[in-house]
């Protein structure tokens, strides 16, 4: 289709989804804008990071359904109905989460940009999994990117959050061998 | 990797006298990072806000005969068009030839045209609707093609960056090698001639420009403030007070976000300029991929006597430029001075580098590393082949050839040769040495050393402590963050200084209104940038014990710190007040503030450097059927001086690991040849790294504090891009006795040579 006609036939769209656990309703400017312009265009949560805008980097992952999607590969209408969530809604109620908190003290970063996917990865990971092994943890972030080589640091961060619920009995120490 | 942090220290050092350096600290801004809160430049958000994207060149080398914008002109969305023939398009932006937007394109990808509209979708439609005329120009691809007789003309004034190869040297080659009792000799390829390979930094670069009246604001995502500002200044013809660089959060840089980061940058400030609006540029990966590091061939030629003394070397190096930066790309090829005359011991040193344009799709640009890591792969591995010959051990030989405390550190730039401030090259060979073992059956090891940076040539640094009316403590000084931990381990050392715990001070930084900084490239900040915000934390501690003494009515060296906030009386008795009590009581504001300017015409000239300095080791298996090969292990030993916060020096190198490690064995960007474009300009067919990958890596740290650093650190961020090729080619050598030549290594590669040597 040429250029000059594209915004002719594509209309705005109104769709309802459930967004960080509140039920909003919005409009879809275009046919073409995926789940990632919505939340980023539109609903302004500037938390999920596009890196590479074409499915291969894994940093602008959200939860849809409970399942890790790449925001950046979906088309923001197939999430009519849906339950989305964001890295902003890892924190509601004014407390981080275990993931936020042990990335923190982890230091499961270093520039940060590849963080907000993996952090909502990692949740799927342990809300089926709470105490992960480190091939489980890895298998589970294989697909997120991270060019800093943050690597260790991530493992470490998910691995403690897992344990996070038994630490004051088991002390658990994990940094070592990866 | 993951192992537990290895801090090698004196004996006769103790930590215990430390409340925050030396510890695992969270970081500074690690709570805006983990909920998402943290802004990165395109995160900025203006009603007007405008989106750029830039038209780019499919051909290598052609005249714009003709751009032809009236459609894009009538797209509904599209507020502002920038073409060659737009009056804001003309004025020079690189010399001696090439305009914002030039009448000429010299590679695939290079910039033509661009268009800011009220949404990218539109910006990147409006793009389809420019009619281009290319006359097309006969192109040359590798710098050998590029320097010989009647090739094209990349640039104005020919082909080899500066119209004359960059020398330098000591002492007599020629005799050093008649002298020679065994020499070795070898062509070495980086990722040449015309393939290479990618910072790719997660967030791509990305520029937000916006104008009031004559001052321009620019949210940019960058490593360099203070040089971006004045590059925009000097193009706008600004006053530097009027350009205003902010650059809160950046998504990794790893050098490719500085000045030389690329023309979307003055486009974007330009075309906000034209349209009166904001306007964001953010580059797609494609784009991303286009500034790279130089792919290199070198031949090194090393002549010895039988005991290992080092008689000659000589190394020649040729890089391809691509067709800009060729500035920044005189300064890389300069650091051929770094293996060649920094880190080995030897009398005679000659090395000849030859920077050239050619019209590869890859621009060669600063990368973590900085032209560092092509040399040292040559002279590592021809090394370790005379270590071979003469029936050394390598770790030895390396003993015995290594750069030592007080040797001249001579590089075009420091030619005057300041001294080596300090190593720790034995403790790393003795380190990793003892970590590897012997090797296991049918497995190779090898190693190889580093030096590196810690600063730039001319230093401007300043800092502030600036204790205000509540008494919370603010440390400002106009650094950036990239990832590297600068703000904490800054905010540390101040923290240390004062006595207070690192959550009472607050960092501001990443913003060129703060005091002038470093730019957070060479690995400097912690070294450089630390000596002034040491001092200012020391001024800023001076002027509050002043200051609570006039109001306690005793002397101020008569106060101290507590530690916990709380001023008090050397003596037992004496009164006692908060840092709040004294900030509220003073009539005038307490400022700590320090400067310092090193070399160039006004600096102080340097007399002696820091530099990142260590071993590298590992040991491969390669399967002989498949030549496919796995790194079983790899002991990383670097001395850092002292590590402020562990945990972030063991993750800066372990980064450095996995990405050298990735440019040695999976990343290649490659240009086909017939027409000069980049085959896989993005994440899946460049392959960086995954957790998957990573091998067996064990970080030791050795703390050996360095007499100008503050508490002794030194940079610790770029010197693994140097050794880990060298040592894994070595180790394959050691593995199957056949040596490579070039990276990527890659099992067919292996698969070729184990053929050829049957
Ligand atoms: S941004 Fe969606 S996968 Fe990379
Ligand atoms: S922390 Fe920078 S990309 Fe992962």
């Amino acid at each position: 289709m040429d250029a000059e006609n594209r915004l002719r036939v594509s209309r705005p769209k109104l769709m309802s989804f459930r967004l960080n656990g509140r039920l909003i309703s919005t409009q879809i400017e275009e046919d073409r804008w995926t789940l990632w312009d919505l939340l980023r265009w539109k609903l302004h949560l500037t938390g999920t990071k596009n890196a590479c805008d074409r499915g291969e980097c894994g940093a602008c992952t959200v939860l849809v359904d409970q399942i890790p999607i790449l925001s950046c590969m979906m088309l923001a209408r197939r999430a009519r109905g849906k339950e989305v969530m964001t890295v902003e809604g890892l924190s509601q109620g004014g407390s981080l989460h275990p993931l936020q908190e042990s990335f923190m003290q982890q230091v499961g970063l270093q520039c940060g940009f590849c963080t907000p996917g993996i952090l909502m990865v990692a949740k799927v990971l342990l809300d089926k999994n709470p105490h992960p092994t480190r091939d489980e943890v890895k298998r589970a972030v294989a697909g997120n990117l991270c060019r800093c080589g943050a690597y260790s640091g991530i493992l470490n961060s998910i691995l403690a959050a897992g344990s996070s619920g038994r630490r004051e009995s088991a002390k658990h120490e994990p940094a070592e061998g990866f | 990797m993951a192992s537990p942090l290895t801090v090698v220290r004196p004996a006769e050092e103790s930590m215990t006298k430390f409340t925050a350096i030396g510890r695992n600290l969270p970081k500074v801004d690690g709570l805006h990072l983990v909920t998402g809160q943290a802004k990165f430049t395109a995160d900025y958000e203006f009603d007007d806000l405008l989106f750029c994207k830039i038209l780019r060149s499919p051909l290598p080398h052609a005249n714009i005969v003709n751009i032809d914008a009236s459609r894009v002109r009538k797209h509904a969305r599209v507020k502002g068009i920038l073409t060659n023939r737009d009056p804001g398009s003309s004025a020079i932006w690189e010399p001696p030839d090439v305009r914002l937007l030039d009448n000429k394109v010299r590679c695939v990808g290079d910039e033509v045209a661009a268009v800011a509209a009220t949404d990218p979708f539109s910006a990147a439609d409006a793009l389809e609707l420019f009619r281009v005329e290319y006359q097309d120009l006969p192109r040359v691809f590798t710098p050998e093609q590029a320097l010989s007789l009647g090739a094209p003309e990349v640039r104005a004034g020919g082909n080899l960056v500066g119209g004359k190869p960059l020398t330098g040297g000591r002492g007599d080659v020629i005799r050093g090698f008649e002298e020679a009792e065994v020499i070795v000799e070898g062509n070495y390829s980086f990722h040449g001639p015309n393939n290479t390979v990618a910072a790719a930094a997660m967030e791509p670069k990305a520029a937000l420009a916006k104008w009031e009246g004559d001052e321009l604001t620019v949210w940019l995502s960058t490593s360099t403030i203070f040089k971006v500002r004045e590059q925009l200044a000097r193009f706008f013809g600004l006053e530097l007070s009027k350009v205003r660089i902010i650059s809160n959060y950046v998504g990794g840089s790893f050098g490719s976000k500085g000045e030389d980061a690329g023309r979307y940058l003055p486009i974007t400030a330009q075309l906000a300029k034209t349209t009166g609006a904001p306007v964001l540029t953010v580059l797609t990966r494609e784009e991303e991929s286009m500034r790279t590091r130089h792919p290199t061939s070198t031949y090194v030629k090393i002549g010895a006597k039988r005991d290992g003394t080092l008689t000659a070397i000589y190394c020649r190096e040729l890089l391809n430029k691509g067709p800009y930066e060729g500035k920044i790309g005189l300064m890389i090829a300069a650091k051929i001075a770094r293996p060649v005359c920094q880190l080995y011991r030897c009398p005679n040193v000659s090395y000849e580098a030859y920077s050239v344009y050619t019209n590869s799709c890859f621009i060669g640009v600063a990368f973590r590393g900085f032209g560092t890591p092509q040399p040292t792969l040559a002279v590592s591995s021809a090394l370790d082949e005379l270590a071979k010959k003469l029936g050394i051990p390598t770790p030895d030989l390396m003993r015995k050839v290594h750069a030592k405390a007080g040797d001249p550190m001579s590089e075009p730039g420091f030619d005057h040769g300041p001294i080596l401030n300090g190593e720790a090259y034995d403790e790393c060979i003795d380190a990793g040495a003892s970590r590897m073992g012997a090797t296991s059956l049918g497995r190779g090891q090898g190693m190889s050393l580093f030096i590196h940076g810690c600063t730039e040539p001319v230093i401007h640094a300043s800092a502030k402590i600036v204790v205000d009316p509540k008494g919370t403590i603010g440390l400002h000084a106009g650094i950036t963050d990239q990832g590297a931990g600068q703000k904490t381990t800054q905010a540390q050392i101040a923290a240390e200084v004062l006595g207070l715990p690192l959550e009472s001070i607050e960092v501001f930084a990443g913003d060129s209104n703060l005091p002038t900084a470093v730019a957070s490239v060479s690995s400097q900040v912690t070294w450089v940038q630390g000596r002034v915000t040491y001092a200012a934390a020391v001024d800023a501690k001076n002027r509050l014990l002043e200051a609570a003494g006039k109001l306690l009515g005793v002397r101020g060296s008569d106060l101290q710190l507590d530690g916990r906030g709380w001023i008090r009386a050397r003596a037992a008795q004496g009164g006692k007040m908060t840092i709040r009590d004294v900030a509220e009581g003073t009539s005038t504001p307490i400022v700590g503030s320090a400067s310092i300017m090193l070399g160039g015409e006004k600096g102080t000239p340097f007399s002696a450097v820091a530099k990142e300095n260590g071993a590298c080791f590992t040991e491969v298996y390669v399967d002989r059927d498949t030549g496919g090969i796995e790194i079983e292990k790899i002991v990383f030993a670097q001395h850092v001086g002292r590590a402020i916060n562990p945990r972030i020096v063991q993750q800066q190198i372990e980064g450095g690991v996995m990405q050298a490690l990735g440019h040695t064995l999976t990343e290649q960007l490659v240009m086909e040849s017939s027409t000069g474009r980049c085959l896989n300009p993005n994440l899946r067919d460049y392959r960086i790294l995954t957790i998957l990958d990573v091998p067996e890596i064990e970080v030791v740290m050795v703390e050996k504090p360095d007499p100008a650093g503050a508490f002794g650190v030194i940079g610790t961020s770029e010197g693994q891009m140097s050794p880990v090729a060298p040592a894994i080619v070595n180790a394959i050598q050691d593995a199957i006795g056949v040596r490579l030549f070039s990276i990527p290594i890659t099992p067919a590669k292996i698969f070729d040579v184990l053929g050829n040597s049957k």
